[in-house]
């Protein structure tokens, strides 16, 4: 291409994305930037924000035994909302990508519905489910499962089950996309040649199924980090997250530069978390296959 | 093809496992969004799911509490807006990303749809924060923009999916009969992918309609959204029936708006394996 070619190239280029690019420059790059730049601010608590640069919140965080329980206890909930997404949504892909026609497409709108509810009618039906008078007691205590109501919301737990129904469309259309573009054939080798119904779906199916696990473990493990109203509604105070925390600090007690810190300290675990689990599957695919070589020789 | 083989894998008791478990998961996932929708016909002075007797006096109720309708119109008003505008920006976005090949592509890229990856709490911070020192935090035009970030994402992803399905020769088939460039796009092209234009500024309307995360930080205290107003008033009274009424008018509004949009995109192509890799879906059946 020539000089001049290139040039009015990126003159078209410029005439369709200046003015969005310019607009989220002002109203979402510049926000995201002043947020790091205010984390190393001071606070006072009667003079308000001080101008500095201090690592001092990040200090005061990674030193308090209750910051550093909140983060983990956010960290260790998401993971666990992960797995369990990955694992119940496994089944509903593989039917979605079974099936065809109304069937395919009705089951794909019933997963939508619960992401594009607002989290706070979802979290608001699970606290009617599951409270001391919901269905779920009375079901309990009519099988006599139990005498009296269990205390079902408010707890952990509620907060897994929340957030499973809310992300399970992710992780379902993320498996099924990949699940999609299987060669089926390869399952049938694989039984000509003799392979049970399970060896060939744990051989074959399986493993070309994990570039979507991976994908929709992705999304669920960043939206349950980043999820505010599902926990501030039925999790209830002894279950708080780190985003609870932000709200709290920028809302009530008005320390921005904590606030930010914080932010700055979520977005940095999300991603950490991230790395150390890609490098964890790189060195697993690599090890599977210097196994299969191993073996190979022998 | 997909279907026997499958099939195969799993045996008949395998398959039918799978469908007594798609059943099970169904239930559980529009469980809460129907036991509010149910719970808000009660008589009783609490919500319980079942209702019992059946009374539409929480709905009517709700014509007694300005502040309520006022939410409601302007969350409506909100989410229109930013869905539109976020519909427009993304057809430009995603234009320049398909028809351009530059490196700048990444970057504006990561420019547009990094929020969504973004905890909606950090971005409604850094929002009221910046915009407060640019002069406009907690207004209505704070409000829009915020929105317009949140949910551009949404409408760049499904707009990006309809562009690339789209056959390139058309346009240019359009162009060597003597169309203009903007002629082209706009007799061609936009009736093409109208659909995923539609799809995208349905799930931004949702997304925008629904959100509380990003809303609770830049309302102001005459201007609230209809999610906020739930989300405050569930904290300190949950189970009220009223409450339960207004929920559910949101659900009936999102339904309205996800089954319309439903209706124009296919959502088939959610799911990939068209399109991109080329293969068609029918091929299969």
């Amino acid at each position: 291409m020539t000089r001049a070619g290139a040039s009015s190239e990126l003159f078209r280029w410029l005439k369709r994305a200046a003015l969005p690019a310019a607009i989220f420059a002002v109203i979402y790059a510049w926000p995201m930037l002043q947020i790091l730049r205010s984390s190393l601010d001071r606070f006072d608590p009667i003079t308000g924000v001080i101008p500095a640069l201090a690592p001092d919140f990040y200090v005061k965080f990674l030193t308090d035994s209750f910051y550093l329980g909140v983060l983990w206890r956010t960290v260790k909930l998401s993971l666990i909302v992960t797995v369990v997404t990955a694992i119940a949504s496994y089944p509903v892909a593989y039917f979605l990508v079974r099936n065809r026609g109304r069937l395919r497409l009705a089951l794909i709108i019933i997963l939508l519905i619960p992401l594009v509810t607002s989290p706070v009618v979802v979290a608001y039906g699970w606290l009617v489910l599951l409270g001391s008078k919901g269905l779920v007691n009375e079901l309990l205590i009519a099988l006599g499962i139990t005498d009296e109501p269990i205390k079902l919301i408010y707890t952990a737990f509620t907060l897994v089950v929340g957030l499973v129904e809310v992300l399970a469309a992710f992780m379902v259309l993320s498996i099924s996309a990949s699940l999609q573009n299987v060669d089926w054939n390869l399952v049938l080798a694989a039984r000509s040649l003799g392979a049970s119904g399970w060896r060939s779906f744990r051989a074959v199916i399986l493993p070309l199924s994990l570039p979507g696990i991976g994908t929709g473990c992705l999304l669920v493990f960043s939206l349950s980090m980043s999820a505010y109203a599902v926990p501030a509604l039925i999790a209830g105070p002894q279950v708080k997250v780190m985003s609870e925390l932000i709200y709290e600090q920028t809302m009530a007690l008005l320390n921005w530069p904590f606030a930010g810190c914080m932010s700055i300290i979520l977005l940095l675990s999300t991603t950490g978390v991230f790395s150390a689990s890609t490098a964890l599957a790189r060195w697993w695919r690599e090890r599977e296959i210097r196994q299969a070589a191993r073996a190979a020789e022998a | 093809m997909a279907r026997q083989i499958a099939d195969r894998i799993a045996g008949p008791l395998g398959s039918l496992m799978l469908q007594l478990y798609i059943i099970l998961a169904v239930i559980f996932l529009v469980a809460p969004v129907l036991a509010i929708t149910a719970g808000s016909l009660t008589t009783t002075q609490y919500v319980v799911f079942p209702p019992q007797g059946i009374t539409f006096q929480w709905y009517l109720r709700m014509f007694d509490r300005p502040e309520m309708l006022g939410s409601f119109g302007l969350s409506l008003a909100i989410a229109a807006l930013a869905a539109t505008i976020a519909a427009a920006l993304g057809l430009l976005v995603a234009l320049a990303m398909v028809r351009h090949k530059t490196r700048l592509n990444h970057l504006l890229w990561l420019l547009v749809v990094s929020p969504m990856m973004l905890p909606s709490v950090v971005l409604g911070f850094a929002f009221l924060q910046a915009y407060t020192q640019m002069g406009f935090g907690s207004s209505l035009l704070g409000l829009l923009a915020g929105h317009v970030v949140l949910v551009t994402p949404y409408a760049v992803a499904l707009i990006l999916t309809g562009l690339r399905s789209l056959d390139p020769t058309l346009e240019l088939a359009a162009r060597s009969l003597g169309a203009t460039p903007s002629r082209a796009l706009r007799k061609v092209t936009l009736p093409l992918i109208l659909w995923s234009v539609v799809a995208g500024w349905g799930l931004a309307f949702l997304v925008s309609f629904g959100d509380a995360a990003v809303s609770v930080f830049l309302n102001a205290p005459e201007m609230v959204t209809l999610p906020v107003r739930i989300f405050d008033a569930l904290r300190y009274s949950p189970l009220n029936p009223e409450l339960t009424a207004i929920s559910s008018g949101l659900v009936i509004v999102t339904l309205i708006v996800l089954v319309a949009s439903a209706s124009v995109m296919r959502f088939e192509r959610l799911l990939g394996g068209t399109g991109q890799s080329g293969k068609p879906a029918t091929k299969e059946a």
